[in-house]
């Protein structure tokens, strides 16, 4: 299996804020995975959503950084603009959930998948005005989707009357809609309840690269898996992820805008660097 | 809905009752041809949430070129019409490309400053537009040989067109590009998130309002047999965002509500002359204080108000 292959790769990624310096990334490889591939950890201000940032075109980077998406097509994201990296196949999710509310769970979903079909530019414009119907294979992607996240209940309903872990599943709907081959979550569990935590391990873990094996196979999802990469504080999230299905993700501990060290779980709670960096002791 | 209808035909009963039967269908027609450039204008700001202070110049294009078109080289209106439809078309085209990827109140300014310009046109390129006469004499709508010149002719294909307008409305409401236009016109350039270029998007926006508005005006052109640059001023323009305000901004039914809206308010608030924006301002105002889709501060007031009675007593 091509399992440890990187899927993303960075090398020299810079991003600047006027005189700050808040990335500075000689090199990370998200690792390609059926699943969590990656766990982004570090103390607030580190740099791990101005990295997501930097990934998918909301922040700009500085000359000579590369950025490069290595599915088969090799692509580079430098330069692309967020609309275009969505399409390359790069969905995110964002700390504050960014969401629709006059339009319903199901109609944001439906929305997602329509720019990311394999067609030529002409077509897709014309496709705009199709009607989003639950029928044919968006329908059933979306369907899929819902059941999977278990927004069942709430598909029909507007966004702007869900609860926070509601945007939150519905953002990832909304990220998985796009069919993409990489998912970057920004802290899926903040804020969130236990049993909230516990549903997204399990859904996270095994229930979504399950499922995206599946749709892949019925002709539904456009790659054969998706690798995921997460933004977390939270442990018990963290370590529910790495022990779900056996995929062991890496994670990357991020601090000062620079990659401290990239190991396994256990290895980064242990450490004493990361440890100093946590409890601020230096 | 069903209030929507009954209003209209309560509006309707009243002016049948008050006018003589020319002036009656003189008024239908008028409502019909607000309601296509206001159809326009829901598309814009009802689902995308662009401030458009330009709107009614844009009538105005279509209706200038229109007018001037069948008074120069003689075009019959089948062919007039269309044209002012793409002129208009054409300059929203020019106008979204120019603004770039310019936000809210940016965005606004440049309507605001596009509105200006087209109407400093309107008056200064006389041998284009005739200046402050305007255009006067254009001939009136014709179907295949069939002069339409009273009232009672030509409000029946007003109508029609209305109706169109209303149907590619609601048809675009529910298509994948109103829903992306709603979209936007919630969370801004973050629809990106969805894969859909933002500024795209609303080049499609302000393209399909702009051909709304130079239907109207053309239509307009030849129905009046006149324009002037005074009907086209941005003042007329945002009369029609408070009269979308007040018919419940997003929703289709601000469409007819609003076009009636129009032609009631010119009618009342003519012998007021200079206080007709700040009534329209306060009313719109007054709309959006009721019916905030947040919480409507008024009635929690209220019940706050009389749930602390209650528990005195």
């Amino acid at each position: 299996m091509n399992k440890r292959q990187p899927i993303l790769s960075l090398r020299g990624v810079q991003v600047r804020f006027g005189g700050l310096l808040a990335l500075d990334i000689k090199q990370i490889e998200m690792l390609d995975a059926s699943g969590v591939s990656a766990i982004f950890m570090g103390p607030n201000g580190a740099g791990k959503s101005t990295l997501y940032g930097a990934l998918t075109g909301y922040v700009p980077v500085s000359r000579g950084s590369r950025i490069t998406l290595n599915d088969g097509k090799n692509r580079e994201l430098v330069g692309r603009s967020r609309a275009a990296v969505v399409r390359c196949g790069i969905a995110r999710t964002h700390q504050s959930p960014v969401f629709f509310p006059s339009l319903t769970v199901r109609e944001g979903m439906l929305l997602s998948t329509r720019m990311t079909r394999t067609c030529t530019w002409i077509r897709r414009r014309l496709s705009w005005l199709d009607f989003p119907g639950r029928n044919g294979r968006s329908g059933r992607l979306v369907d899929e989707l819902i059941a999977c996240l278990e927004l069942d209940a709430v598909a029909d309903t507007r966004m702007a009357r869900l609860t926070l872990p509601l945007l939150r599943r519905a953002e990832i709907g909304r990220c998985m809609a796009t069919q993409p081959r990489v998912v970057l979550l920004d802290e899926p569990s903040a804020g969130a309840a236990l049993g909230e935590t516990a549903f997204l391990v399990q859904c996270l873990g095994s229930v979504l690269p399950g499922l995206v094996r599946r749709l892949h196979s019925e002709g539904l999802y456009r790659h054969p898996q998706v690798a995921i990469g997460v933004i977390t504080h939270d442990l018990v999230l963290a370590e529910g992820l790495a022990k779900a299905n056996g995929a062991s993700p890496v994670v990357h501990v991020l601090n000062q805008g620079r990659l401290l060290m990239s190991a396994s779980l256990d290895q980064v709670v242990g450490d004493a660097r990361v440890q100093d960096i946590y409890l601020a002791r230096r | 809905m069903l209030w929507t209808a009954g209003l209209l035909g309560t509006c309707a009963i009243i002016m049948a009752a008050t006018m003589s039967p020319s002036q009656f269908w003189r008024v239908g027609s008028l409502f019909c041809l607000g309601l296509i450039a206001l159809a326009g204008l829901h598309v814009l700001t009802g689902l995308a949430r662009v401030i458009s202070l330009y709107h009614v110049a844009l009538v105005g294009v279509g209706a200038y070129t229109a007018g001037a078109l069948s008074l120069s080289v003689g075009l019959c209106p089948i062919l007039s019409v269309p044209a002012g439809v793409l002129a208009a078309a054409a300059i929203s085209f020019v106008l979204a490309k120019l603004a770039g990827s310019l936000q809210d109140h940016y965005l606004t300014l440049a309507t605001l400053a596009a509105s200006e310009i087209l109407t400093n046109i309107f008056r200064g390129a006389t041998g284009l537009t005739g200046g402050a006469n305007g255009l006067v004499g254009i001939p009136p709508l014709s179907i295949a040989g069939l002069v339409l010149f009273s009232p009672q002719d030509y409000f029946p294909v007003c109508a029609a067109f209305a109706v169109g307008a209303l149907c590619v409305a609601w048809a675009l409401q529910r298509s994948f590009l109103g829903k992306a236009l709603r979209a936007a016109g919630d969370a801004g350039v973050l629809v990106e998130t969805l894969g859909i270029d933002s500024i795209d998007l609303r080049l499609a926006g302000f393209v399909i309002g702009g051909s709304f508005a130079g239907l109207a005006g053309a239509l307009a052109a030849h129905v009046d047999g006149f324009v002037g640059p005074e009907s086209f001023g941005v003042d007329r323009s945002m009369a029609y965002l408070c009269f979308l305000v007040i018919g419940g901004l997003g929703k289709l039914r601000s469409v007819p509500v609003a076009a009636a809206l129009a032609v009631i308010a010119v009618e009342i608030l003519r012998g007021i002359v200079g206080w007709q924006m700040v009534i329209l301002a306060c009313a719109a105002v007054a709309t959006l204080y009721l019916r905030s889709w947040t919480m409507p501060p008024l009635f929690a007031w209220m019940k706050r108000r009389l749930g602390a009675k209650a528990g005195v007593a």
